[in-house]
């Protein structure tokens, strides 16, 4: 018979080699595009995990980076996801202090405003007809406006939390030492919300970058083009090159990626923060 | 620190002098077109023009590739954003409607190259009574395809009637080959059979395109069309496609393939896509290749599409000059003829080139008698791929009956006339 | 009083004027417009009332199939992904190596992009991909299908990709308040000789209620939105039978019927309002 301690140490080897060979199924896809976007085309066509036959090759990534097109895709994701991300955090931030510290009934309605775009979708639609109207249809601000927008409900949510538990004697000190609220929020409060906005920062970044439905509606202009973008375009285009096809995604997949394994932590605990407290 | 500053004056000036020099020849050397497409309408040789012409000018063309399911909406948003569209392609005639022509398509009555259209291209190219296309393309359309191999094998001829159809597909069966090769996968692709009945049935109602430029016009009101949906309905029921997921997941693009393996019979193929699987698989010889026109209903001449697509200047571009450039660069001789021999198409839009009709063109033409006119793409709005197409998709799957189906067709095209019934 | 000196409400304006302005206007534009004949080929605009919602609910056309697929998904999808999500956290809810690795692998998927996961998983479940390769690598060979073309199949074949790329969120949730729970209870529990199924539904159940909650609004908003991986899949075929809502309001924008499209945009925001709210009430009706 085993002991207790024993017995758990026998559980806890069992649970991870089960997990890992679970894990197969998620790792099983990702390993599939990488393979294949060595493989030529004719051998790529079949997609499957077998070695390459025609040996391993580097032309469908000069191809597809040819042309600079994906390059430049890279470069829009990167300029609309942090846009995005810099304008969503400051002013959100900004609106659920005030709104965290007076709970007027007039604060209370706008944060019910903003919580309700978690559930509701956007309408795209007439969202391009504002920015028609005011002339930033297409426009890289206009984009990262809407952006900002999507992501307000979520950082609202995560912020209006995380400020209650900032104790309000550190404003109070400040202000007496006589600050007004810019430099208040500015000097004193936002460094303190760091934990939480480097969580819903990445969050909000990986949503932009991943985001299809938005560029889809909103950015016209190829040149502006995102990169999820970009992969569906290519995918139109070269149907059945698929070492090309993989070769795109494992490019557009290496940037996110490298944010996610970076932050993991944070996202996770990010994640199950906002959620398990309801 | 003085003279740094004189040397920047004179620099500056340099430049601005040269900047007004430039503006005053006639073409942006450096200055960009931008031409958007479907993946398969820019071939290898319509790049190598791009090319000459922009070591010539100095002009650079940008394709840019949409995928084929989405090009409509994509163009259309485009030009609505005023967003950097200088030519974009279209179906010729009235297919060019959906993309509103009054607000975008530049009339190009005037270039000296239009003299030079042959006679049969000159409806596909005007719109509203102007020139609007610059179009060196074939005179196209759609046929049945066969394996003539496999023809000689079971001892017919393509067929002229729909009772021969089916005697053929029956044939084929027994000898184990998939009668027809559909690529459901591409879902514009189910369209292209009804596609065939316009030329006939305009001519046998003398004013059937006519009414169905109003919205009041349907497809419903003409039994021929409702009977030759039965009878695509038929093929399918018959297993002439094969087993359903299948044929839903074959690809327009693999039809080369398909064909020149001998597990299919015939497809719904044009005229100028036959010669690719001419070029894969040389082996088995031009003349396993025939074409002739969809015997479907009756019908018996051969609808065309005048000339596909074309390509259309946004009157909205500033780039004008260079595109003006660009279509006279390519409607010389030379570039013309370039085109001409390196597609292989049978006829093209251009007077001024010598021309080989090829074996399709011919069995095809023979098939109906030299009969031929527009089809609906060039005679009537919003003959649209991806409604049509789906419409018939779902009869095919059994989600419609045939007449469901057109009433579908007509709906959708009332939706897009602007009309919600 | 001095609340209002110190918390300027200015300080709320560019948040809300910027969500103002691209957000709650276009949907209550959305609705406004749903309620016209606004179109891409006329250049005046009528009210027809509530016609365009009378389109979405006649059983002639293609929306009630949308609606119902919608449903269909949102409701098969939710539950996998809680099931699975569930039963991965009971199971790794235990201390052993590489766990925060592990974990960072099954969390992965959610972090890219639903369209690159629809395509990769269009070639994996094409009929010589390699799903199908592989159960015919070991003898299964009957039940290979053509998974996205069959329909019978088809939108299980949708449900289950989109329950692969979520397994991860649901069973980090669910970790996380598995965790909150004190060993000491189950250690109490033992003592008093309950079994496993007891220890469950005394002690882990009521703990789980937060994280259940969360779930499954968070499912259920995801799933009535879907619409990259339907996209990628599909496009809503064969023919229309994985129309969802969404698709559609992207396909009759594309055919310039944008009341319509409006129409169906603003039913599907306001089905999933009443759906979360109603939710909310039923899992959790104190904190709701």
């Amino acid at each position: 018979m085993l002991t207790m301690a024993q017995k758990r140490k026998r559980n806890a080897i069992l649970s991870a080699v089960i997990g890992w060979i679970l894990s197969l199924i998620i790792l099983v896809p990702f390993a599939v595009i990488v393979v294949n976007s060595f493989k030529t085309t004719r051998d790529s066509a079949m997609m499957n995990l077998e070695w390459p036959r025609d040996g391993w090759v580097l032309s469908n990534y000069a191809e597809v980076l040819d042309g600079g097109q994906i390059v430049r895709s890279f470069f829009n994701s990167l300029l609309i996801a942090s846009g995005c991300v810099l304008v969503c955090m400051v002013v959100t931030a900004m609106a659920m202090f005030v709104i965290r510290r007076r709970k007027s009934k007039l604060h209370r309605v706008i944060f019910y405003m903003f919580f309700a775009g978690l559930i509701a979708p956007v309408n795209y639609i007439t969202a391009l007809q504002i920015l028609k109207a005011l002339h930033l249809n297409g426009t890289y601000f206009g984009t990262i406006l809407t952006y900002a927008a999507l992501g307000i409900p979520f950082a609202a949510f995560m912020y209006y939390n995380f400020i209650g538990t900032i104790p309000t004697e550190i404003d109070e000190s400040a202000i007496i030492d006589g600050t007004n609220i810019s430099q208040l929020f500015f000097q004193v409060i936002f460094p303190l919300l760091k934990p939480v906005t480097v969580t819903v920062a990445t969050l909000t970044f990986i949503s932009a970058w991943n985001d299809f439905v938005s560029p889809l509606y909103l950015l016209n202009s190829s040149s502006k083009w995102t990169m999820v973008l970009m992969v569906y375009n290519y995918w139109g285009v070269m149907q059945q090159e698929w070492g090309k096809i993989c070769a795109v995604i494992v490019l557009t997949l290496i940037p996110i990626l490298i944010v996610y394994i970076a932050m993991q932590k944070h996202i996770i605990a990010g994640m199950t923060s906002g959620a398990v407290k309801g | 620190m003085k003279k740094l500053f004189a040397l920047l004056l004179c620099l500056s000036m340099l430049l601005v002098g040269a900047a007004a020099l430039a503006e005053e020849t006639q073409l942006r050397a450096g200055s960009t077109l931008v031409v958007c497409a479907s993946q398969d309408w820019i071939k290898d040789y319509n790049r190598k023009l791009a090319e000459d012409f922009t070591a010539e000018t100095g002009v650079n063309i940008d394709f840019q590739l949409i995928p084929d399911d989405q090009y409509g909406n994509v163009v259309k948003a485009k030009l609505a954003s005023g967003d950097g569209v200088d030519i974009f392609f279209s179906n010729p005639g009235l297919g060019l409607s959906e993309y509103s022509p009054e607000k975008y398509a530049y009339d190009l009555s005037g270039q000296p190259w239009v003299s030079e259209y042959a006679d049969w291209a000159l409806e596909s190219i005007t719109y509203d009574g102007n020139v609007v296309f610059f179009a060196a393309s074939s005179l196209d359309g759609w046929g049945i395809l066969y394996n003539a191999e496999l023809l000689e094998q079971i001892g017919m001829e393509p067929a002229t009637s729909f009772e021969e159809l089916l005697a053929i597909c029956d044939a084929l069966q027994e000898i184990d080959v998939t009668p027809i090769f559909e690529p459901g996968a591409d879902t514009w692709h189910a369209c292209v059979w009804l596609l065939e009945t316009g030329d006939w049935l305009n001519r046998k109602y003398g004013d059937m395109y006519e009414k169905l430029c109003d919205p009041s016009g349907k497809f419903e009101d003409y039994p021929e069309v409702i009977t030759f949906s039965e009878q695509m309905m038929e093929l399918v029921e018959r297993g002439y496609f094969g087993e359903e997921e299948d044929w839903l997941s074959q690809k327009w693009n693999d039809r080369a393939e398909a064909m020149a393996s001998g597990e299919f019979g015939m497809m719904v193929c044009h005229m100028s896509a036959a010669d690719q699987i001419e070029e894969l698989y040389p082996e088995a010889g031009v003349e396993n290749w025939p074409l002739t026109i969809i015997p479907l209903a009756g019908n018996n001449t051969f609808s065309n599409s005048g000339g596909s697509m074309g390509m259309v200047l946004n009157k909205e571009s500033d780039m004008i000059p260079e595109a003006l450039a660009y279509f006279e660069f390519l409607a010389r001789q030379e570039n013309l003829q370039y085109v001409y021999d390196e597609s292989k198409m049978p006829i093209i839009t251009f007077k001024n080139v010598e021309q080989d009709v090829t074996y399709q063109y011919e069995t095809l033409m023979a098939s109906c008698d030299n009969v031929s006119g527009p089809d609906y793409t060039t005679r009537i709005p919003f003959y649209s791929a991806d409604p049509i197409g789906r419409a018939y998709i779902e009869m095919w799957i059994g989600d419609k009956t045939p007449l469901e189906a057109v009433q579908q067709i007509d709906k959708d095209r009332a939706i897009m006339f602007g009309v919600v019934e | 009083m001095y609340k209002k000196q110190i918390y300027r409400s200015w300080f709320t304006m560019p948040a809300f004027i910027i969500y103002f302005l691209l957000f709650i206007i276009p949907v209550i534009f959305g609705i406004g417009y749903s309620l016209t004949n606004w179109n891409a080929m006329s250049s005046e605009i009528k009210f027809v009332g509530l016609r365009n919602y009378l389109e979405i609910f006649n059983p002639d056309n293609a929306y009630l199939l949308a609606i119902k697929n919608t449903l269909v998904f949102t409701v098969y999808a939710s539950v996998g992904k809680i099931v699975v999500g569930l039963a991965l956290a009971l199971f790794f809810n235990r201390k052993f190596r590489t766990q925060n690795l592990m974990r960072g692998v099954y969390f992965m998927p959610y972090a890219i992009s639903s369209l690159i996961i629809g395509m990769i998983f269009t070639s994996i479940l094409a009929p010589d991909g390699i799903l199908n390769e592989g159960l015919r690598a070991i003898g299964l060979d009957a039940i290979t299908k053509s998974w996205l073309t069959n329909r019978s199949t088809v939108l299980g074949a949708v449900i289950a990709v989109e329950i692969w790329k979520s397994i991860g969120l649901n069973m980090v949730i669910f970790l996380a308040g598995l965790q909150m729970i004190d060993k000491e209870y189950y250690e109490a529990a033992q003592l008093d000789g309950a079994n496993a199924m007891a220890q469950f539904r005394y002690i882990t159940w009521p703990f789980l209620r937060p994280s259940i909650t969360t779930n499954v609004i968070l499912n259920i908003i995801h799933g009535l939105k879907v619409f990259d991986i339907v996209m990628a899949l599909t496009n809503g075929g064969p023919g229309n039978t994985t129309q969802v809502i969404s698709t559609f309001v992207f396909k009759t924008y594309g055919m310039g019927a944008y009341g319509l499209s409006n129409a169906l945009s603003t039913f599907i925001s306001i089905l999933t309002m009443l759906i979360a709210l109603a939710a909310l009430k039923l899992i959790a009706p104190k904190e709701a």
